[in-house]
């Protein structure tokens, strides 16, 4: 009766699990602007799918839970199209030539280990630095300065503001060259190719401490590059490796919808802080899970070929 | 004189033993109810039953055999302090699933390298590429991952049996398909034991399929990959939309 039976990963599944799953990765996804592709992946795994199903049919229902997500955050007045599309053109770009690293570093062997060593290392980086940034800025804001204090252009800030074509995004209310977005998008591109994620938890702290974009602003610009990267890949892997599981993707996606507006809601009354803090603290958890399971004997020394 | 005796001694032993192998080889047809399997929306795992006859002073053995596979596999090893996937290895010729059935009252442990039966038997069978790995470490470990899947089953005391009206003895016995249970051409193999010895082995072929829906989407997403993937995103957009406007309305409310 709860059972479901999932015709790709031929694998029998509980049906209030699948939901449940999809719920709290919908939820992340509504809040911070992620994908949970990060999240969701492991977790599928350890319920038993195999998993390249688990990664292309998760593409999937994150289509569907950033296009409900992006049209939350649309209405809200969250999205900023211009910066969006500027980021998924690096996007594209960058991750063409990732995959393209990605099979020259297989033929070299040891691909799996720079995969996951990035993985923990930029997990760290991002998530040591949000916390701390964020924690900071809570603990400043609760003492009153009454002295406006002159703040000194940083060599970032000058060398960005001598780039040419310098054009205003409005809804972010900053003015930038294309060049930016279109550079540290591409960036994100390799990382995410290289790490087999849509790259949302790399994407949200650019978009924070680098392109200096307002915080509600960057979760619906970030749902909004999601969207096209998953559309793509989704796309990609049912052609190219017959890994989307429909009936997979169709259940998680029933719960992340759901989760997704949730999260878009919640994510107004929360403080920007406390949600970089939040996701910070995500962040930092899927590090140390990772970091710990590199560490430990594991429990068995095979692992089905496209496993971790 | 003494020539004429074991001759007759031999012939009496022959006979015995053709008499036993015809009792055996009339009563090694098994009843496998469901006859086939089949894999719907809703599946979640299912039990068969066999049954049939035997003579009284027989033993059977079920051996339930998957369709044979290349199973890829990646290695951990050790790099400085971390566990990575280190190499590859393909097991070729192994069975997806291997249950061995066995009645009680016996010690099987020490019986089945004899008889050749068994997991540790399909290690024989089994070829493992490159042929440098350490094959015992790299079958104990297979067999391990697939005992945690269920996958590869020893159950002793799973065949009962009960006296026949017409003598000899009836054997039934149960076997859970487990919910991991992929369609392909399943082998049901019944080995008849007399005296500890094999006296017959008959193999009946079982069928698991995919029925209904799932077949469907399990035809298109192999047969029709681009019109697959496009449906897929096409339904999540929409899906994805239909929920958003929902909210919205909700909202208003």
């Amino acid at each position: 009766m709860w059972h479901i039976y999932l015709p790709i990963a031929q694998h029998s599944v509980l049906l209030p699990v699948i939901i449940g799953l999809g719920f709290l990765v919908g939820l992340l996804s509504g809040l911070f602007g992620v994908g949970g592709g990060f999240l969701m992946t492991p977790l599928l795994i350890m319920i038993g799918i195999p998993p390249t199903v688990a990664a292309a049919s998760d593409s999937n229902q994150i289509v569907a839970a950033s296009a409900s997500g992006t049209y939350a955050h649309y209405r809200l007045g969250n999205v900023d199209f211009k910066m969006g599309i500027y980021l998924l053109i690096g996007g594209v770009l960058g991750g063409t030539g990732g995959v393209q690293i990605i099979k020259v570093l297989r033929q070299l062997g040891n691909a799996d280990f720079l995969i996951q060593i990035t993985y923990v290392v930029m997990l760290g980086v991002v998530g040591s630095y949000m916390f701390v940034e964020s924690l900071q800025s809570l603990r400043s804001a609760k003492r009153v300065d009454t002295t406006p204090a002159k703040q000194k252009q940083s060599v970032y800030a000058r060398l960005i503001g001598c780039l040419p074509s310098q054009t205003r995004f409005n809804r972010s209310g900053i003015v930038l060259s294309p060049v930016v977005p279109l550079v540290l998008g591409g960036v994100v591109g390799i990382l995410a190719a290289i790490m087999g994620v849509g790259g949302g938890f790399i994407m949200v702290p650019i978009m924070v401490y680098l392109l200096r974009m307002p915080m509600h602003v960057v979760v619906g610009t970030s749902l909004f590059q999601i969207l096209f990267t998953c559309i793509n890949v989704t796309i990609m892997q049912a052609y190219s490796n017959r890994t989307v599981d429909f009936v997979l993707a169709l259940l998680l996606l029933v719960g992340s919808t759901i989760g997704a507006q949730v999260g878009a809601k919640l994510s107004k009354r929360l403080k920007a802080d406390q949600l970089k803090i939040f996701l910070a603290s995500i962040v930092l958890i899927v590090m140390v899970k990772m970091l710990v399971g590199l560490l430990l004997h594991p429990h068995f020394l095979l692992s089905y070929y496209g496993g971790d | 004189m003494l020539n004429k005796k074991i001759n007759a001694i031999f012939i009496a032993v022959a006979c015995i033993l053709c008499g036993s192998i015809a009792l055996a080889a009339e009563s090694t047809t098994i009843k496998i109810i469901p006859p086939k399997l089949g894999i719907g929306a809703f599946f979640a795992g299912e039990d068969i039953t066999l049954s049939g006859s035997l003579p009284s002073d027989g033993d059977i053995i079920i051996e339930v055999i998957g369709p044979q596979e290349n199973a890829k596999f990646n290695i951990k090893g050790r790099v400085g302090p971390f566990w990575m996937n280190r190499a590859k290895v393909v097991l070729q010729n192994v069975p997806f699933l291997y249950v061995l059935l066995l009645p009680g009252e016996k010690k099987w442990e020490q019986l089945l390298p004899s008889l050749e039966l068994g997991v540790q038997h399909l290690k024989q069978d089994i070829r493992i590429s490159p042929e440098s790995l350490d094959r015992e470490i790299i079958f104990e470990q297979f067999n391990q991952l697939k005992r945690s899947e269920h996958l590869y089953l020893q159950k002793e005391n799973t065949i009962h049996y009960s006296t026949a009206n017409q003598g000899g003895k009836i054997f039934t016995a149960t076997f859970h398909f487990p919910s991991s249970t992929a369609p392909g051409e399943y082998r049901i193999a019944a080995t008849i034991l007399q005296a500890d010895r094999i006296v017959k082995r008959s193999v009946h072929p079982f069928q698991v399929e995919e029925v209904g829906v799932i077949k469907t989407i399990h035809e298109l997403a192999y047969h029709q990959e681009l019109i697959y993937g496009i449906l897929c995103v096409v339904i999540a957009l929409f899906v994805g939309a239909v929920m958003g406007l929902v909210f919205v309305r909700a909202a208003a409310h």
